[in-house]
């Protein structure tokens, strides 16, 4: 769980390095005191040994196999040592009772310290040689393992308190290191949902996080400018068809009004107009969605009752439904009023509506229910069109998206209704979506705050009187 | 909306933004001209037909005829318009401003359902279908 964030997966490598660190300088530590021990109780046995030795050169005669002996060296060997004496014939003149009958010369080994063990001991020992005997003196290394396990169980003890600072400090630190990252992460959020014109905070440092910043930036630049550069695109071919359209179009009205042309003359005429105000239709679309995208959507603001808005259209919506063979049913409050510009809604919901008769099976039905939600006014239309694969219900709303073009070409419509329809919603900080769409009812839905565009700015006119 | 109010400030009497209709220049034209004669119209009157645009009235030889909204504003279209031919698609931009794909059929219905209202049981028809072209609404003799 922990690991899943970046910032805990920080902690956990740096608890996983630090305890890698303390083992190694553990090991390190326990394996010097180890032979700085050892070397102590070399130099003991030296001294022991040498004393021991000369003891036994000062002992006149031969003490071999006497009482004496063996009295005299019980006496002088100190009780915790292990000693065995020898002479150059290998007999026995003395073992120390702790030895037992183990053997402990090893001649190969001269006068190099050399190890022993046996029954759980284990023993250092050294070997002397004078004219007379041989001499053996060993030291348990008892004292050498009980001061490493001390070491090691100072260590354990300590262990877990050290991890557990370890941890917190890698947390602290990678949580100051991802800190700018999280706030970046959340401004690019923001720029990329809402508004391109915006940019991240200038970097406050040279490094990688400076950098990120500064590459982010640019490529929200890049962003910026080739989604100016279709917007403009739009908005300019949309404005460079309007002149050539409004021309036709005189010439054609001009041409209509003349004496000398023939009924089938005039019925092609009529026709081309037609075509002529639907191409309009589709350049004013076009222009009204740059000037959504690109935020110059004038809005203006007032009451607007949704209720009176769809009885307004109720008339046409009536015709429609009554030649497409649908039921039309109203399921509205007595009134539903949001603050925003008429024009443009009465735009949205006949775009809706119309698109709900359109798209529609003969002898289905269309219901336009109103509502409100807390802040929102809900408008819902639902009608019993064929249903809208999963995949194309963001689609639906793109321009000029058609379902099935072949079949919605005779229905006249030109894939920009519900584009023009979700923009209308969103310039009023609302929104249209598809709600459902199964066997049983399509609906689309429009939310509209009730407060409105109150806090958007209104459109500025220029006041050029002089 | 700019190029509007500024045309409009630099001394027009009225600013139509591309792509507009020559009927409706001319219609514009004529309303202009009225209001400078000092012609203030609230009755339209065709034939024994009249429509007062305040009380929002019509009556055919006297009798009063009941009109829906849209039926109102396809009238008035249609008597400021008197004795030209209007095609369903200025209709469809005029009389229905907002922009609907399928408005033409709409057109049509709502025509003949006006002319029930004003033209049956009456001699003389005002209303007319001019084939292939429009509608007129004629005053003539």
């Amino acid at each position: 769980m922990i690991a899943k964030t970046l910032r805990g997966r920080i902690a956990l490598w740096t608890v996983a390095v630090v305890t890698g660190a303390l083992i190694l300088f553990g090991g390190g530590a326990a394996w010097n005191l180890r032979k700085e021990l050892v070397k102590n109780l070399d130099i003991e046995l030296e001294v022991d040994g040498r004393n021991l030795l000369s003891e036994i050169k000062e002992q006149p005669g031969d003490w071999s196999g006497q009482k004496g002996g063996e009295a005299f060296l019980k006496e002088e060997s100190n009780p915790v040592d292990y000693v065995e004496v020898q002479d150059h014939a290998g007999r026995v003149l003395y073992r120390s009772a702790n030895l037992g009958k183990q053997e402990i010369f090893r001649a190969q080994n001269g006068n190099q310290p050399y190890e022993v063990s046996s029954n759980g001991r284990r023993l250092r020992l050294r070997m002397f040689e004078t004219g007379r005997v041989r001499l053996a003196l060993g030291k348990n290394l008892a004292t050498v393992r009980q001061a490493l396990v001390e070491l090691a169980s100072a260590y354990l003890l300590t262990l877990p308190f050290v991890l557990i600072a370890v941890g917190t400090g890698g947390w602290w630190i990678a949580r100051r290191a991802t800190t700018p990252l999280k706030a970046i992460t959340r401004q690019a959020e923001k720029i990329s949902a809402s508004d391109l014109h915006q940019r991240l905070g200038a970097p406050i440092s040279q490094d990688s996080i400076g950098h990120l910043t500064v590459v982010l930036n640019e490529m929200f630049d890049r962003l910026e400018r080739s989604f100016q550069q279709v917007t403009r695109f739009t908005s300019d071919a949309s404005h460079e068809l309007k002149t050539p359209i409004a021309l036709m179009r005189v010439q054609l009205e001009t041409m209509l009004g003349s004496k000398v042309i023939t009924p089938p003359q005039r019925e092609l005429l009529s026709g081309l107009i037609e075509q002529c105000a639907q191409l309009c239709q589709i350049v004013d679309g076009l222009l009204f969605l740059s000037r959504a995208d690109d935020r110059r959507l004038a809005i203006e603001q007032g009451p607007v009752d949704l209720v009176a808005l769809v009885h307004e259209l109720r008339e046409d919506a009536e015709i429609l439904a009554a030649q497409a063979r649908l039921t039309l049913r109203l399921q509205l409050p007595a009134q539903l009023v949001v603050i925003g510009d008429a024009r443009l809604l009465r735009r949205a919901v006949m775009n809706l509506i119309d698109n709900a008769i359109k798209y529609n099976r003969a002898g289905g039905s269309a219901v336009l229910a109103g509502s409100t939600n807390g802040e929102n006014a809900v408008l819902t239309v639902r009608n019993t069109g064929s249903i809208i694969a999963p995949a194309a219900r963001e689609k639906v709303f793109e321009r000029f998206y058609r379902s099935d073009s072949s079949h919605s070409k005779e229905k006249g419509g030109h894939g920009l209704g519900l584009g023009i329809a979700r923009e209308i919603a969103r310039a009023h900080r609302g929104d249209v979506s598809l709600l459902r769409s199964d066997t049983e009812w399509t609906e689309f839905c429009v939310v509209l705050p009730i407060d409105g565009v109150s806090t958007i700015v209104p459109p500025q006119t220029t006041n050029s009187r002089r | 909306v700019n190029e509007r109010v500024e045309g409009l400030n630099i001394g027009a009497d009225d600013y139509l933004p591309k792509p507009f209709s020559i009927m409706e220049v001319i219609a514009r034209i004529r309303a202009l001209l009225r209001r400078a004669s000092g012609e203030h119209s609230t009755v339209m009157q065709v034939a024994d037909l009249s429509l007062n645009v305040v009380m929002r009235e019509a009556t055919r030889a006297g009798h009063k005829v009941d009109l829906t909204n849209r039926e109102f504003a396809l009238l008035e279209f249609l008597m400021a318009h008197v004795d030209r031919v209007i095609t369903k698609t200025a209709l469809c931009e005029h009389v229905w401003e907002h922009h609907f794909d399928t408005g033409t059929n709409v057109v049509e219905v709502c025509i003949q359902r006006l002319r029930r209202k004003i033209d049956e049981g009456h001699s003389q028809k005002l209303l007319q279908t001019i084939r292939g072209t429009g509608y007129s609404l004629r005053g003539g003799k």
